[in-house]
């Protein structure tokens, strides 16, 4: 059994969005008070923002759940909802791709995108869920400003995260975004 | 406003008066960065003194303004981050398209 399992629902608006974040903290920060847990602090902070702020800018829905699980070991937090399906656009390397994708590309290691600095990847773990992951972009060259990603949200939760994962049920059309950080 | 500009030597600061430096206050920060950039300054050091939270927008924001202000041969630069702000610019290899100063130089 977790030591905690709470459920909230977040409506899309700047008004609610420190309010629920200060109560997720607060549950978070009752359970990993210690000295040694302000970094996992900081970052579900971060995590928490990225999710929030992903929902209000990208979903075309009003509302989104957001889960929290705490154990000994590690803090998940999910965000779920029934909006646009996360998709991943065409980039030099790859044709783009909507979920669920044909079971071929099963495995397959895809660009989300990279600049000069770093490359955001997603590894097609099935037909309905993508695992993140990040690679630093060494050129050996000062890098090209002009071209750098403008969105980071992504990269900032994949870095922080343990396991950043992605899936979409297609019976239930719903989109799920699972962070998991270790404690 | 947002952003409050000291002029030192060699360079404008440009202060946040924020806490927190995120998607409710990217937007206007850019544009003020653009008014900033259209002026006839060139070197810029946004200073974080008074902020304690940064978030993907308002570093999205930050680089969008770096990219109008290359156009417009200026530079920019940041000071005082704390110490969350500071590993988050290292995490996302900010520190390689930023010079990040400790504080504001006295010159330039």
């Amino acid at each position: 059994m977790p030591d905690v399992q709470e459920k909230f629902i977040f409506n899309h608006s700047f008004d609610e969005l420190y309010p629920l974040l200060n109560r997720i903290l607060a549950i978070i920060e009752q359970h990993c008070a210690s000295e040694r847990h302000e970094d996992l602090r900081n970052n579900c902070r971060l995590v928490l923002m990225e999710l929030f702020t992903n929902a209000i800018r990208h979903a075309d829905v009003s509302s989104t759940d957001i889960d929290l699980l705490i154990n000994d070991d590690h803090i998940r937090i999910s965000k779920s909802d029934k909006g646009k399906t996360f998709y991943l656009p065409a980039t030099a390397e790859d044709t783009g791709l909507e979920f669920p994708f044909n079971s071929d590309l099963t495995g397959k290691k895809i660009i989300i995108y990279r600049d000069d600095i770093c490359c955001l990847c997603g590894t097609l773990h099935s037909p309905d869920k993508l695992i993140f992951s990040a690679e630093n972009n060494d050129t050996g060259t000062p890098p090209s400003v002009s071209g750098l990603h403008e969105h980071y949200g992504l990269m900032i939760i994949t870095k922080i995260a343990g396991e950043f994962v992605y899936s979409y049920d297609a019976g239930t059309k719903v989109n799920l975004f699972s962070v998991t950080l270790s404690v | 406003m947002i952003t409050n500009s000291v002029n030192h030597e060699g360079y404008l600061a440009v202060e946040l008066e924020l806490k927190e430096a995120s998607l409710a206050t990217a937007d206007q920060f850019k544009a003020e960065m653009v008014l900033l950039i259209d002026t006839a300054d060139k070197y810029f050091i946004i200073d974080f003194k008074k902020v304690d939270f940064v978030d993907s927008s308002f570093l999205g924001a930050l680089v969008s303004a770096l990219k109008y202000a290359m156009t417009k041969n200026a530079d920019i630069a940041v000071a005082n981050l704390n110490k969350d702000i500071d590993n988050l610019f290292r995490l996302i290899r900010m520190d390689k398209v930023f010079k990040i100063y400790e504080t504001l130089p006295a010159s330039l």
